[in-house]
């Protein structure tokens, strides 16, 4: 490459408008050349890049050192040490929701439980509940008659109980077995 | 992801991640410590890392954010210069020879442009990265990044004329 050809890229260059390519091939062209005096200067800038690419973590260690970290944050970072962290937090979360929804309950529900008058005279009212309580005691203690016929349930577990008297009448049986043994007896010592 | 994978695909990035570091930090232990938590921010996030299109760029940008964080934290403090004193005179593969001499001098130069220019003219002319890269890591429009390149480079030149002119009229 000649040097005008260089010049002209430096131009560019110090305008940020040259291609990684053109860059390349001056750091190629620095790099390798020895240049006049008045572009001295570029050849010191572009040796000091490529010379600062090969500066170097001092890496002695290092990877261990950031695979163990890792590894310490793998162990205490289980699932249920973090759901643990999330339980005080998810209960106030959900207490607040509640007292939120029932003053929101209370608040909209409250005017809507207002009762208005039906009647204009207390007396009237008074007897109109009257009457209609009347009207369900009644009804219910016609509900209660028919419920007697449950008692005579208990008269049929009264004549049940008779059928314990089968349990004497087989002990008596049992005495019928001497009978058995004495015919034993008669017919052996024949 | 697994930590063989995270071994084998996230780790070999730690040179350029410690490049960028120091370039911005000069002082090679903070630097160092930088990189080592930029590895930890990527793991915790390592269940996401492939929606990112490229992990490199991303890594770039964490330790980016993490050596800023840090030059404001200790922006008053006053030992910072002693550090980057430090950080400029070691550290070169060439010591007490002519050719270190000139990497100190230019090394000195980009360290003392602006910390976003020193980004970008590291990213560019030391790691190759194309704008849209540089793009991604600084998280800058690409035309932003061409005209402060642009800016870094010439302000570079500048000041090596100065440099060594007054070496020339010292000799």
């Amino acid at each position: 490459m000649n040097l005008q050809k260089i010049e002209i890229l430096i131009r560019k260059y110090e305008s940020g408008e040259t291609s990684m390519e053109e860059e390349r091939a001056l750091h190629d062209f620095f790099g390798n050349n020895e240049v006049p005096v008045h572009l001295a200067n570029y050849k010191k800038m572009f040796s000091f890049f490529s010379a600062s690419k090969n500066e170097m973590l001092n890496d002695e260690g290092f990877d261990e050192r950031i695979m163990e970290a890792i590894g310490k944050e793998e162990s205490t970072k289980s699932p249920r040490g973090k759901s643990y962290r999330l339980f005080p937090i998810l209960g106030i979360a959900a207490s607040i929701l509640i007292l939120i929804s029932v003053g929101v309950y209370f608040q909209t529900r409250g005017p809507q439980i207002h009762f208005e008058d039906t009647y204009d005279n207390q007396e009237l009212a008074y007897a109109e509940t009257k009457k209609i309580l009347m009207l369900v005691s009644g009804n219910m203690n016609t509900g209660s008659d028919e419920l007697q016929n449950v008692a005579e349930l208990e008269n049929g577990f009264r004549e049940l109980k008779k059928i314990s008297n089968l349990k004497s009448g087989m002990k008596n049986m049992e005495k019928l077995s001497v009978l058995n043994k004495t015919k034993n007896l008669i017919t052996t010592k024949k | 992801m697994t930590a063989e994978t995270f071994q084998i695909e996230v780790l070999p990035v730690k040179h350029k991640l410690f490049r960028f570091a120091n370039r911005l930090l000069c002082n090679t232990e903070n630097a160092e410590d930088i990189v080592q938590e930029t590895f930890l921010r990527l793991w915790s996030k390592r269940d996401n890392l492939k929606e990112y299109k490229s992990i490199e760029a991303f890594a770039m940008t964490i330790t980016k954010n993490l050596c800023l964080d840090k030059l404001k934290s200790k922006k008053h403090k006053s030992d910072e210069l002693t550090e980057r004193n430090q950080g400029t005179t070691m550290d070169t593969p060439y010591k007490y020879t002519e050719r270190a001499d000139t990497f100190n001098k230019v090394k000195e130069i980009i360290d003392s442009l602006p910390g976003q220019q020193r980004m970008i003219i590291h990213l560019r002319d030391v790691e190759g990265y194309e704008f849209e890269e540089i793009a991604d890591v600084l998280e800058m429009s690409v035309n932003t990044i061409r005209v402060n390149l642009s800016r870094a480079r010439k302000k570079t030149r500048e000041k090596m004329l100065k440099a060594y002119n007054y070496e020339f009229a010292k000799n």
